[in-house]
């Protein structure tokens, strides 16, 4: 157990998930009938603790922008509860009504994933980080003026840029204007869906440099769901694997790169292209495609790709169990298979 | 016969607009050999696109090729493309036979209204003059089934709506190489596609270079894609190729500043996350009316005061390594002063 992990246990973690379901009703013809579910979050359960990064990925359709939203009940949850804990108050986000919600929604707040639409092109940049503060009614106008020019300062934009809109901005700007306003009202926890995604390399090392500044000085926690492994390598201190809407594995980022348990870890990691030529990946090729949300297959929802898949994996479905301390994986075969991580994966190339 | 299938020499794309001229090709120099791949690696706004479309020569109004020349030698002739209309016949010709591209956003490229298998029949009936639609339809089943293609009987009726981005980008990559093209520009073919599925269609370009001996062009802003694709590296920057030579030489040592910045500024698995990354400060700037100086200046953390000046010349500074930055003195007799 390493000494992150030890630490970890004896706190309070800030966010507890559990059981989290969101499904989706297929519905057809004119009555509407239910035909079928898309079950794009599936069972989830998970703590996030107070300062950590924990980065969630997982192909697309694996359903990690649609936790990211349950959990902020940007999206209602089917089932499930969502526990945060802010000092001694503990709140069951789950069991709030609108108005409650409304007053909670100050502590969680989210970056979205593209900046060229998640900013009002109507709006000017000092409204549009002003808002927050607007829509929560306990600010005057001379204290959002402030805390705009010292927001807008933060994130590296200069105040001359107050009055203008976005469109006279690039998408690494934009998404700076995004930080500011997810931190207008002081959060405590903040949604990051594929922050940086959209932004080019150069870029997107300013983003992530920032959003690192930021949460050591506010105290921050972050969800960072992306699907760029590097990225959340760098960024996360623990990192959860999706795959068709439940959580695969979950451990430290060191010991998840290196010792991954889970099959479909050790596929995605294999993937990863390394940047330099005189190494050869040797990868490990997942036939076909994710599986379909709406139709999942028996027992593990990984089987019909997985090279190691066996009798069980068809019938069973393995739980999400803690394999060592900290390290969870729902595979049958976690403490029997030694996985490659991407300690082994790179071969010098002769 | 040189080994160069294609060379590109100080190509100048420009747009004229109403506000100026947008240089968004503004002097691309680099070769591709037979069976070779080159890489292009940039951000975006660097040109990367307009010099791909400047190629095929389907470069939209207002912009226009105005200078350089692009030689294409199919081993009979060489030809200049600059030299042809865009829409000349001899064009046509060229264009989706010897020259094919890939799209970066698979879904957007295909024609809605159309299926796969119509798209992929026109581009056969169009060069091949299989006016027989039998064969055509075989040598396009035969195609999509090459491409690893799920269920290819169904998809050739398919509309591309009905199918994933990786299935779009298979179908994509089946039209392009229908006619077995000489040449293959991929622009982006794998940004809009998971890490898992970009490795199955890199690996599939690889197999199809080996087989139809095919050059790429492998247009990108991914360092490791391109450290895994490419025998040769072009870094573009505002425009102009900044950095040119082998991939081993440019990953293992990187001249130009920006090459460098590049390289610091992402994510490396396995290097500890506590280290902060080295971003590089500043925007890319619009090349509208571009000042006379090095593009990369107001950015590069070892500006001279010659750089503001004007611009710098592509360079052979080690062998068949080129970088077009004053730190890298000219030899004797040469200038370093470019136009």
């Amino acid at each position: 157990m390493s000494e992150n992990e030890r630490n970890r246990q004896k706190q309070v973690p800030l966010l507890e998930v559990s059981g989290l379901k969101k499904y989706y009703p297929i519905e057809a013809g004119i009555s509407k009938k239910q035909v079928g579910l898309v079950k794009a979050v599936d069972d989830v359960t998970l703590k996030i603790y107070k300062n950590e990064v924990l980065g969630v990925v997982g192909e697309s359709g694996c359903g990690k922008t649609t936790l990211g939203r349950t959990i902020l009940r940007v999206i209602e949850p089917t089932d499930g509860s969502i526990v945060f804990h802010f000092g001694d108050k503990t709140i069951d986000f789950t069991a709030l009504n609108k108005k409650e919600l409304r007053g909670m929604r100050r502590h969680i707040q989210m970056v979205f994933q593209n900046p060229y639409t998640s900013l009002n092109p109507r709006m000017t940049i000092f409204d549009i980080v002003a808002e927050p503060m607007r829509l929560a009614g306990e600010y005057t106008e001379a204290e959002i003026s402030d805390r705009v020019r010292y927001l807008i300062d933060k994130v590296g934009l200069e105040l001359k840029h107050l009055n203008r809109y976005p469109h006279a901005f690039s998408g690494g700007q934009r998404q700076r204007i995004g930080i500011a306003r997810a931190l207008a009202l002081g959060p405590k926890f903040v949604v990051a869906d594929e922050a940086v995604s959209a932004l080019d390399v150069s870029i997107q090392a300013q983003i992530l440099n920032l959003m690192v500044d930021l949460k050591e000085e506010y105290d921050l926690t972050y969800m960072f769901v992306a699907h760029n492994l590097s990225v959340v390598e760098h960024i996360s201190d623990r990192v959860c694997v999706m795959y068709l809407g439940s959580v695969v594995e979950l451990a430290e980022t060191e010991e998840l790169f290196y010792y991954p348990k889970h099959p479909y870890t050790e596929a995605l990691l294999s993937a990863i292209p390394v940047a330099d030529p005189t190494i050869k990946n040797e990868r490990i090729v997942m036939p076909g495609e994710v599986g379909n949300a709406a139709n999942l297959p028996s027992g593990c929802c990984f089987h019909p790709r997985c090279r190691y898949a066996q009798e069980c994996c068809k019938k069973e479905r393995p739980p999400l169990r803690e394999v060592s301390p900290g390290h969870f994986a729902a595979c049958h075969f976690a403490d029997a298979r030694r996985l490659e991580g991407i300690g082994e994966l790179k071969v010098k190339k002769a | 016969m040189n080994d160069y299938i294609l060379e590109v020499k100080n190509l100048q794309t420009w747009f004229k607009l109403d506000t100026g001229t947008l240089k968004a090709v503004d002097d691309v120099t680099f070769s591709l050999r037979r069976n070779e791949t080159i890489g292009i690696i940039g951000e975006s706004g660097c040109g990367k696109s307009v010099t791909a479309h400047s190629i095929l020569r389907t470069v939209q109004n207002p912009g226009k090729v105005l200078g350089g020349q692009i030689i294409y030698n199919n081993g009979n002739q060489p030809v200049d493309l600059v030299k042809y209309a865009p829409d000349s016949r001899a064009m046509r010709r060229l264009r989706g036979k010897d020259i094919s591209m890939i799209f970066q956003e698979p879904m957007a490229s295909l024609s809605p209204v159309y299926t796969i298998g119509a798209q992929m029949v026109e581009a056969v009936a169009v060069h091949q003059d299989k006016k027989d639609k039998k064969a055509a339809k075989e040598l396009c089943m035969e195609m999509l089934n090459a491409v690893g293609m799920p269920n290819p009987e169904q998809k050739f009726n398919a509309y591309p709506h009905q199918l994933s981005g990786g299935q779009c980008q298979r179908a994509m990559i089946a039209l392009a190489m229908v006619n077995k093209p000489k040449i293959l520009i991929a622009d982006e073919p794998t940004t809009a596609l998971d890490v898992t599925v970009q490795a199955q269609i890199t690996d599939l370009m690889k197999h199809f270079q080996k087989e139809y001996h095919m050059s790429i062009i492998y247009i990108t802003h991914d360092m490791g894609v391109i450290a895994e694709m490419a025998d040769s590296i072009a870094v573009m920057y505002l425009g102009r190729v900044v950095e040119y030579g082998s991939a081993r030489s440019i990953f293992k040592n990187p001249l130009h500043p920006y090459t460098r910045g590049l390289l610091k500024s992402m994510p490396v698995l396995g290097r500890k996350s506590a280290e902060r990354l080295n971003a590089i400060d500043g925007n890319v700037p619009v090349p509208l009316d571009p000042p006379a100086e090095c593009g990369f200046c107001s950015r590069c953390t070892e500006r001279m005061p010659e750089c503001a000046n004007c611009i710098p010349r592509l360079l052979e500074v080690e062998p068949e390594h080129l970088v077009r930055c004053f730190r890298y003195k000219a030899q004797k007799g040469e200038n370093n002063v470019g136009k």
